[in-house]
């Protein structure tokens, strides 16, 4: 469960500066090494919404992930994310189920 | 979640829901009323918030509007950071072993031999590294 401020992919974001690709890698690296895996989630697909500046759009990114390793993802196989929808923050609830 | 046969039923008896919300600022006047219209939208017995940007004599006033029964809480650096942990623990138990500014290390213990460990991170973006060397450990 966590806002890592880090993204996996060019996927994960929209609008603004152009996503740094070595940072993208090396959180998954990161993110491997620890045996963890994404649990995806559903509902909104960007957890965040960023600002708005001159001359780019609107950013959008999914900052707020939930992880499990091998052992979570056995034991709980239903388990899954969802994004709620946003209120007052510029991040969206996430609930895993 | 529908249950496609009787194991799966046993299972969703000791399900637990757990929000995770980077709310900034809980101070809000109406940040527990927003709590309690998702608590009745949504199942959940834990919730996790992250930036909440309040002082530690407003946070005690705020957990115990949420109606929670246990609480574990992180303080802010100043006006950023800070982590609250929220549950009700008539299900499961949970018990903190390990927490550093910018996580905290948990198991939830559902009894009948079942455990599960979890962590909660809030990464502050310029503590990248700092965040990695917390996370090895």
């Amino acid at each position: 469960m966590r806002d890592f401020n880090e993204i996996l992919s060019p996927l994960e974001k929209v609008g603004g500066v152009k996503v740094d690709l070595r940072r993208c890698i090396r959180f998954g690296r990161w993110v491997q090494d620890c045996g963890l895996i994404d649990l995806g989630s559903y509902g909104h697909k960007f957890t965040w919404r960023g600002a708005q500046r001159q001359g780019f759009g609107r950013v959008y990114e999914r900052l707020d992930k939930g992880f499990g390793n091998q052992q979570l993802r056995l034991k709980f196989q239903e388990a899954r994310v969802k994004v709620l929808p946003r209120i007052k923050s510029d991040h969206h609830p996430i609930l895993v189920e | 979640m529908i249950p496609k046969d009787r194991r799966c039923l046993l299972y969703l008896l000791n399900y637990t829901g757990l929000v995770f919300w980077n709310c900034r600022r809980a101070g809000n006047s109406n940040f527990s009323a927003l709590v309690h219209d998702m608590k009745k939208i949504n199942d959940f017995d834990i919730l996790v918030v992250v930036e909440p940007r309040v002082s530690e004599a407003i946070a005690d006033r705020i957990i115990d509007k949420l109606k929670f029964n246990s609480s574990y809480r992180i303080e802010a650096q100043g006006r950023s950071g800070g982590i609250w942990l929220l549950w009700n623990n008539n299900k499961f138990d949970i018990k903190i072993l390990n927490s550093y500014i910018h996580c905290i290390h948990g198991v939830v213990d559902e009894g009948k031999d079942s455990a599960w460990l979890f962590t909660v991170v809030y990464a502050n973006p310029n503590a990248l590294k700092k965040k990695n060397n917390v996370l090895r450990k």
